[in-house]
């Protein structure tokens, strides 16, 4: 189409042009704003969670005012019995609770060994982690400090008594990550996501458009309809690969910019990474294209691998936990998985190319074997579509 | 055997061309749900992270080092899979994702701790890989702490002349027993799993809609009229969503505790009210394709704005009230909890109804929508009026007086 030609549209008509490149280049530094803001605290904090004190004695206060002292939980005393906590459970009023039973303080001045009662609702993964690994620290904290009385009673100095409960320290560390931040674990895998979706939502369409396009051109020769039809549709796609590049870039520099994420790795990895993804999306593009034969349809389609690729690309659920065969298979059919964990490492771990260089042959693979077979599909429909004399109108 | 193929091929074809909706129904209610349930089902089997590729360094070769690193190699949870010398070496199995943790036990770790000097064992764990952490994490304290118990008894019953029946006492002066309630094994899958599958059904419904809303757009007929599509699309998705859960059921052994028959009905005005926005959508934009994609990026992103695996109350205060008006909010909520938790009917009765009162804002919007189309296609045939011939609109004022 030529630039007057264009200009003569009416609006509707220029925003139907326009719309591939502006869902391409936008949808994902939209979405990384989004995203970006909604995982921006990075902690899970003030978890509505109870404290129910049958003892009221110096000690249990004391371990309560701990529970208050921590930012991770919102604590209420409005919860008095089992019952009551586990309604609030069930309704998720509350997360968890700490029971503290009658005797408790006086079991712990008597030397008899005292017991609470932690619930939590372990069907909330995020949550009950956290609640869990606070509470069991406060209680150790508690532990340790009337440990320290009872060695000091037995005719041992504070420095021995000391020693004697720190006997054995622990000091764990979170590398590459080291405050477990969600946003910084989740966002490469969405920044992936969006990319891929980004493009197939566009991509599958021009296939299409390309397909129907030469199944009308029967009487000309295969030169003719390859300039006129084929070209423009491999411009296309690499007026797409470059959008979403660009696209991608930004979306990275604004995660670093606006949400402090931390940008590592070398730009020319990055940067590849992208370029063999974009390939292989574009190869998957063309098959799915191919196999469809309304753009309706293949956007629907599309739509639908939001969820299982990213459960299925070794991001969430780790290669190492999948069985062998599986993992062989994901692998096989969809490229994810050589874009998402080497992103990941590279943003996270400042990885090198030794780190990632596994993950850039097999996209490289990846994308030749399903470029090929896309585009012996491709040929070999529009011949079948010719032959048997289909046209597909929308 | 080629002809052949090439039949079968055709006659697909041609299935696919006469009866496309049809087809594209069973893809997106029956295929692509079921798959997806199977195939995630299969991959997170393992429920949790369990042999998680673990690098030593073991600086000292006490029996009492080896037998804690024999107990951690023995349980489920780690797999020692490497002794190495160096810290570096360590961290560098980590950064080639060939470990994910590692337990450093530093050098005359047993004679300091006999003579008192507190040796510090340093474990390290992957931070990029979130979901093994959590849970290794967790695993690996429970191990030590049964070590340094076991440890601090020794003590008591040495240097303190405690009698072993008052030992534990001492040593552990305050025991915690921590229930975890519903998903004691904090399984990973079952954390993930209904909601996403949720998640993978409400763009087929979302679809339905926007594909009925688009079909109808143009159509002059009743308002309630309207409500046949809304209906039927949101049944077939209450069934969809029930065969996709089911597999997790029956295949695959996850719990389901909650009451069904509310659920059910919960189920159902979920379908409804994101039918209804799909048919809202539909019946807006002129473009097909783009109704599906619009209403589909209204609902995708629901699936983590709606607080399913990060959770609405660690979102800031702007995205907690956005989400607070989300079906999916509620509906990822109470699908786990229904898994999960013995949930009667009044539980999910509050939820119920903000699907009720979403559902008639939709209508009203519909309605509104229809008005304006109307209003805008008269303007049209009004607007079309002035091009008419003098002597045609002379006649129609002739009618019109």
């Amino acid at each position: 189409m030529t630039q007057q030609s264009f200009k003569e549209l009416g609006f509707t008509e220029k925003l139907l042009i326009v719309k591939p490149y502006l869902i391409i280049f936008f949808i994902p530094i939209v979405f990384t704003l989004l995203f970006g803001y909604v995982l921006s605290p990075v902690y899970v904090q003030g978890i509505p969670f109870a404290i129910c004190d049958m003892d009221h004695s110096e000690t249990s206060r004391s371990i309560a005012d701990s529970f208050y002292d921590c930012p991770t939980f919102k604590i209420t005393e409005d919860f008095e019995t089992l019952d009551d906590i586990e309604e609030g459970i069930l309704q998720s009023d509350i997360y968890g609770a700490v029971i503290i039973p009658e005797g408790f303080g006086s079991d712990i001045q008597n030397k008899r060994g005292a017991e609470a009662t932690v619930l939590v609702d372990g069907t909330n993964f995020q949550i009950s982690n956290n609640l869990q690994q606070y509470a069991t620290t406060i209680f150790t904290m508690a532990g340790a400090s009337i440990q320290m009385k009872y060695l000091e009673a037995g005719e041992m100095t504070p420095a021995q008594a000391k020693d004697s409960v720190l006997s054995l320290n622990i000091v764990s560390r979170n590398v590459f990550n080291p405050g477990l931040g969600y946003m910084y674990y989740l966002m490469p895998g969405l920044l992936a996501i969006f990319i891929q979706q980004s493009y197939l939502a566009v991509a599958p369409n021009a296939v299409i458009e390309t397909k129907q396009k030469l199944r009308k051109l029967t009487m000309l020769s295969d030169d003719v309809r390859m300039r006129e039809e084929v070209l423009p549709l491999v411009g296309q796609l690499l007026a797409f690969a470059g959008l979403s590049t660009i696209s991608y870039l930004l979306s990275i520099l604004i995660l670093h910019g606006i949400y402090g994420f931390p940008l590592n790795g070398s730009f020319w990895l990055i940067l590849l990474i992208q370029f063999i993804f974009i390939v292989d999306i574009a190869a998957m593009s063309i098959v799915i294209g191919t196999l469809f034969e309304m753009r309706v349809h293949v956007v629907q389609f599309t739509m639908f691998l939001t969820v299982p690729s990213i459960l299925t690309c070794g991001f969430g659920w780790p290669e190492f936990m999948m069985t062998k065969i599986f993992a062989v298979i994901v692998k096989a059919v969809w490229p994810l998985y050589y874009y998402v964990v080497p992103l990941r490492n590279l943003l996270l771990k400042d990885a090198d190319f030794s780190v990632i260089q596994s993950y850039i042959i097999g996209g490289i693979v990846f994308g030749a074997v399903w470029m090929l077979i896309g585009c012996i599909l491709f040929r070999n429909k529009i011949n079948v579509l010719k032959n048997a004399n289909i046209l597909v109108d929308e | 055997m080629g002809d052949r193929l090439n039949d079968l091929l055709l006659s697909f074809i041609f299935f696919k061309i006469r009866h496309p909706n049809l087809v594209m129904s069973l893809l997106m209610f029956i295929i692509i749900p079921l798959a997806s349930s199977l195939i995630l089902g299969y991959e997170m089997r393992t429920d949790v992270a369990s042999k998680i590729p673990t690098v030593v360094i073991n600086n000292d070769n006490s029996d009492f080092a080896r037998t804690f690193l024999d107990y951690v190699d023995e349980s489920e949870t780690f797999d020692i899979i490497s002794y190495v010398d160096t810290y570096e070496e360590a961290e560098d199995m980590m950064f080639h994702d060939k470990a994910f943790a590692a337990v450093v036990i530093p050098e005359n770790f047993y004679s300091d701790l006999q003579s008192g000097r507190s040796p510090v064992i340093l474990t390290l764990f992957d931070g990029a890989q979130m979901s093994v952490v959590t849970y290794s994490k967790n695993a690996m304290t429970e191990i030590l702490m049964t070590l340094k118990a076991a440890y601090t008894m020794n003590i008591f019953e040495g240097k303190q002349n405690v009698v072993p029946q008052q030992v534990m006492n001492q040593v552990m002066p305050v025991t915690t027993v921590t229930r975890l309630l519903y998903s004691p094994t904090r399984s990973l899958r079952n954390f993930l799993l209904p909601g996403m599958l949720a998640g993978i059904v409400q763009v087929a419904l979302a679809i339905s809609g926007a594909e009925a809303g688009y079909k109808n757009q143009k159509k002059r007929m009743p308002f309630y009229m309207h409500s046949e599509p809304l209906i039927r699309w949101s049944v077939i998705g209450t069934a969809s969503m029930f065969l996709t859960l089911g597999v997790q059921w029956w295949i695959f052994g996850m719990p389901h505790r909650g009451d069904l028959p509310g659920f059910v009905l919960f189920t159902f005005l979920y379908s409804l009210t994101i039918v209804g926005l799909g048919y809202c959508i539909g019946s807006l934009f002129p473009d097909r394709a783009f109704c599906s994609q619009a209403s589909c990026i209204l609902v995708l992103p629901t699936t983590i704005l709606g607080g399913y695996t990060w959770p609405v109350l660690a979102m800031p205060p702007a995205i907690q009230a956005v989400a607070n008006c989300l079906p999916f909010t509620y509906y990822g909520d109470i699908a786990r909890n229904v898994f999960f938790k013995p949930i009667e009917f009044h539980h999910m009765a509050d939820e119920m109804f903000f699907m009720v009162k979403f559902f008639v804002i939709e209508l009203i919007i519909l309605a509104l929508l229809k008005l304006w189309k109307q209003g805008v296609r008269g303007g049209k045939i009004a607007g079309a009026g002035k091009d008419i011939s003098p002597e045609a609109k002379d006649n129609r004022e002739v009618m019109q007086s």
